[in-house]
């Protein structure tokens, strides 16, 4: 079977939602997903910074994506979920409101930030893959992690 | 003839360093061409091609000491810019690396006289040829092999293991430590569980008893079998509980273990110091004989190779700034022979090591007269003290007038305390004049497990280092006075201001609730303050885990660690909090001097500026709060000495300062502001608690416009003397 070129072009994203927006990072990034973590506040750290998370042992950073990206803060009451990724600095949790599905991109579908978002998200995101009834917003993980 | 021929392990351990500083020179010289600042980088190589000095010397290696001394002129050249970095620089300093590796001792090393056209080379380098010639050198050996040096190591009853392995066991029982205590809490959980299900089982047997004759038969077969396996269930949980419990004490046992493998004695370090002592002494003509003591005491070798460079510097430095030449010791009535002491000891939960020598202690004046050729004090500078030989870790800093083999370049005591420092430790320098002078370095034990005081704030709980706490005290036996409303607590006849941590962290405290504890802390400027908590929770052995870069950024929080519950705390640096307690926020129920009257700035009309010179965190800046709300820009400096560069920086409308200060005092202050052009008629307002008459006399006769005393200190009284010095 051949592959054409077009289809190889292809990149999986995990998503998550923030503020009913559906944002992707790359799968190669994300270490991990998990629920709710009791967090430990950093007395004087900006507020972008939710806390920090025991993880079997090792102690990460927690961000808060919504503050990060200029959003409301989520309703009191509604417990974030981790989307750890790797970066440079070792691992740091993503705080998001639910984790979507893993998604397949095509490099025909992507386009440049859409004017939806607030000013500061557009800082935070590569770009945009036009699915078939949303937008997926491709995080800049290094960028979004530089606090 | 190779210095340590006779012992194989010393051999391989210097070599393995020359090794890591050529590597460190080959990657820095690579980066130097297209680095941004080539100067930081050059300021790092020289520090490696002294220490390549310093190794070459240890291991007699005479032919590699002349290149390094020579590369260590050429980067001096180079960093103090005499000329630009050029190609054939780098090129040269890269063959002298090639060179000295090639010159290690091993198969087929090159002789001295191989390496001639290298120093030739590099001196005429720095005297300033262009080009200059590059020797070449075949390519080193690849290091990662085993060094025939090593080879030759005999195998004794001990294992060799890679520290790496050591260091990665340690976190691993780390883990598993912190594992064991969250299995315990669990059992303990699960054995109450049990009990609560075997008593339910028993009720319900109780309640079913009666009937037994009409319940069906699977019924009475389930509630049978259900009892049963509770009482089982029961059982085996307090089997467990017994066997988490034996288990503890291995567990403990495999990590004193495995902590023990970590540490070595500080012997490893010290043996190498008789043959620096005797051969700085011999170069520099000086009868010197080492003592050391303390030798069997260990540290983590992580700390202790931090500090072997700073440790050799020091020694060095004894010898050739510390002790005099046998005549002049003769002279000033002393034995010819000079001591250098070398000692360790275990306080707590650190290590001390003392560098002393009994020669003629560091000379003021020499200090004072460079400092002012090099401009880092004013002409007319009295200071003295800490203050003064705080300069002595100015990088390119020495008093050796004549550049030596040894020492005498100005690597050292920068080295010394970035060393120090980056391990979290501390040196402080004590000299006595004619007597001596002594290095004091307090170092942790070990890197990955620290004593903390668990401290409650709110609902937050953090941790604190034990190495950086003066003292702890109850809040309700402590003696409090407040001064313009601010509190202080009394210590051994020394007022400490009392910071609350719970508003410098920015935390809110619950009604009725008040701090009962307080935790005394020295922080950068010498000084103590007390930063009061809800309560002290105990002591305990942390493992401090690393937090990555992000909390680079918040410096007062040191680390995390996680406690028995599986919950993370944080680890505060409150002499770095202290440092930044700024604007007053932290005081403590300074609910009047916390809340600045902010005057309403008039457009157009700039504020009066006043320094405010004062050693107390304290007190200079609940001065600088009130000034502030008074509509004045506030400087702060924190003795004379740094006042009086900061009047050269900006000058001020107004002075207002301290009397007693480390280094240069108010009244010296106020002298050199009346001596100096351009400053003569600035109004300096003297805040002191020396009310005596003579004291206000010294102070009218410096030349200061107002005196205040501190124990009549007054909000009101201070803004009006400002205003009326000020006019406005």
């Amino acid at each position: 079977m051949s592959i054409t070129s077009a289809e190889k072009a292809t990149q999986l994203f995990t998503t998550f939602v923030l503020d009913g927006h559906l944002f992707g990072v790359e799968v190669e990034s994300v270490q991990e997903v998990i629920r709710y973590q009791e967090m430990t506040r950093i007395p004087l750290a900006t507020d972008a910074v939710g806390g920090l998370i025991n993880l079997r042992g090792q102690v990460i950073t927690a961000l808060d994506l919504r503050r990060r990206l200029g959003m409301p803060d989520r309703q009191e009451g509604r417990d974030p979920m981790n989307v750890v990724v790797r970066t440079e600095d070792g691992a740091v949790s993503l705080l998001v409101d639910e984790i979507g599905a893993v998604i397949e991109t095509r490099t025909a579908q992507f386009e440049p930030p859409p004017d939806t978002v607030t000013a500061k998200a557009k800082d935070l995101i590569r770009g945009a893959y036009k699915l078939e009834n949303t937008l997926l917003l491709a995080l800049d993980v290094s960028r979004a992690v530089e606090v | 003839m190779p210095a340590w021929g006779d012992d194989p392990e010393l051999l391989a351990t210097f070599r393995a360093e020359v090794e890591e500083r050529l590597a460190s020179l080959q990657s820095g010289l690579l980066a130097l061409e297209t680095h941004q600042s080539p100067r930081q980088v050059i300021t790092v190589l020289f520090r490696d091609a002294h220490t390549v000095k310093g190794s070459a010397r240890m291991l007699g290696l005479e032919g590699v000491l002349h290149v390094a001394h020579n590369m260590e002129d050429l980067l001096g050249a180079l960093r103090d810019g005499r000329f630009a970095v050029r190609k054939d620089h780098v090129d040269l300093l890269l063959a002298a690396c090639d060179g000295i590796a090639r010159a290690l001792p091993g198969e087929a090393a090159l002789d001295d006289a191989a390496l001639t056209p290298l120093v030739e080379a590099l001196v005429a380098a720095v005297a300033g040829a262009d080009p200059v010639s590059v020797p070449t050198f075949a390519v080193a050996p690849v290091p990662d092999q085993p060094t025939p040096a090593e080879a030759e190591v005999p195998r004794q009853s001990s294992v060799r293991v890679a520290a790496s392995k050591v260091y990665d066991l340690l976190d691993a029982v780390g883990e598993a430590d912190l594992g064991a205590r969250r299995v315990e809490q669990t059992t303990g959980t699960l054995l109450s569980l049990a009990a609560e299900q075997a008593r339910w089982a028993g009720v319900l047997r109780q309640a079913t008893h009666r009937h037994a004759a009409t319940l069906p038969p699977d019924v009475a077969l389930a509630l049978h079998r259900l009892v049963g396996a509770g009482d089982e269930l029961s059982g085996t949980v307090r089997n467990l509980r017994e066997l988490v419990e034996g288990h503890r004490g291995g567990m403990a046992l495999v990590r004193d273990g495995a902590m023990g493998l970590a540490m070595v004695p500080v012997r490893r370090v010290f043996a190498a110091l008789p043959r620096i002592v005797r051969d700085v002494a011999q170069a520099t003509g000086k009868d010197v004989v080492l003592e050391t003591s303390g030798e069997e005491v260990e540290l983590d070798k992580q700390v202790l190779d931090g500090v072997a460079d700073a440790l050799k510097h020091l020694v060095i430095n004894a010898v050739d700034h510390g002790c005099e030449l046998p005549l002049d010791r003769v002279a000033a009535g002393k034995p010819p022979q000079a001591v250098v002491t070398v000692s360790a000891r275990s306080v707590g939960g650190t290590v001390v090591i003392e560098v002393t020598d009994d020669g003629a202690g560091i000379d003021e004046d020499a200090v004072r007269d460079k400092a002012v050729r090099l401009g880092l004090l004013a002409p007319d500078t009295t200071a003295t003290g800490a203050a003064l030989l705080r300069l002595l870790y100015t990088p390119s800093f020495s008093t050796s007038e004549t550049v030596t083999e040894t020492s005498g370049r100005g690597v050292g005591l920068d080295v010394v305390r970035d060393a120090v420092e980056e391990l979290g430790g501390s040196v402080e320098i004590r000299s006595d004049t004619g007597a001596g002078t002594a290095f004091v370095l307090t170092l942790p034990v070990t890197l990955g497990v620290l004593r903390c005081l668990i401290a409650r704030v709110g609902h937050e709980r953090y941790a604190v280092p034990v190495p950086g706490v003066v003292e702890s005290l109850s809040l309700r036996d402590a003696e409090l006075h407040t001064m313009a409303g601010a509190p202080f607590v009394l210590r051994h006849g020394v007022s400490v201001p009392l910071l609350d941590l719970s508003a410098a962290l920015g935390l809110t405290r619950g009604a009725g609730e008040a701090p009962r504890a307080a935790l005394i802390v020295r922080h950068a400027s010498g000084s103590q303050v007390a930063w009061a908590v809800d309560r002290l929770e105990g002591e305990s052995e942390l493992v401090v885990k690393d937090l990555g870069a992000f909390l680079g950024r918040v410096p007062y929080v040191a680390g995390a660690t996680i406690d028995g519950d599986g919950s993370v705390i944080c680890l505060l640096d409150l002499r770095e909090l202290a440092d930044r307690a700024v604007g007053g926020a932290g005081f403590l129920a300074a609910a009047d001097a916390a809340e600045p009257r902010k005057a309403t700035a008039v457009p157009g009309v700039k504020r009066p500026r006043v320094l405010v010179v004062e050693d107390s965190i304290g007190v200079r800046e609940l001065e600088r709060v009130i000034l502030e709300g008074a509509g004045y820009l506030v400087e702060t400096a924190v003795d004379g000495l740094d006042g009086a560069s900061r009047l050269r920086d900006e000058p001020a409308d107004l002075v207002l300062s301290d009397v007693e200060m480390p280094g240069m005092d108010g009244f010296d202050l106020t002298r050199t502001i009346r001596r100096t052009k351009g400053w003569e008629n600035v109004p300096v307002v003297i805040m002191t608690s020396r009310g005596e008459d003579h004291a206000r006399q010294a102070g009218l006769d410096a030349g200061c416009s107002a005196y205040l005393l501190k124990n009549e200190f007054d909000q009101e009284q201070l803004v009006s003397t400002v205003r009326r010095l000020v006019g406005r």
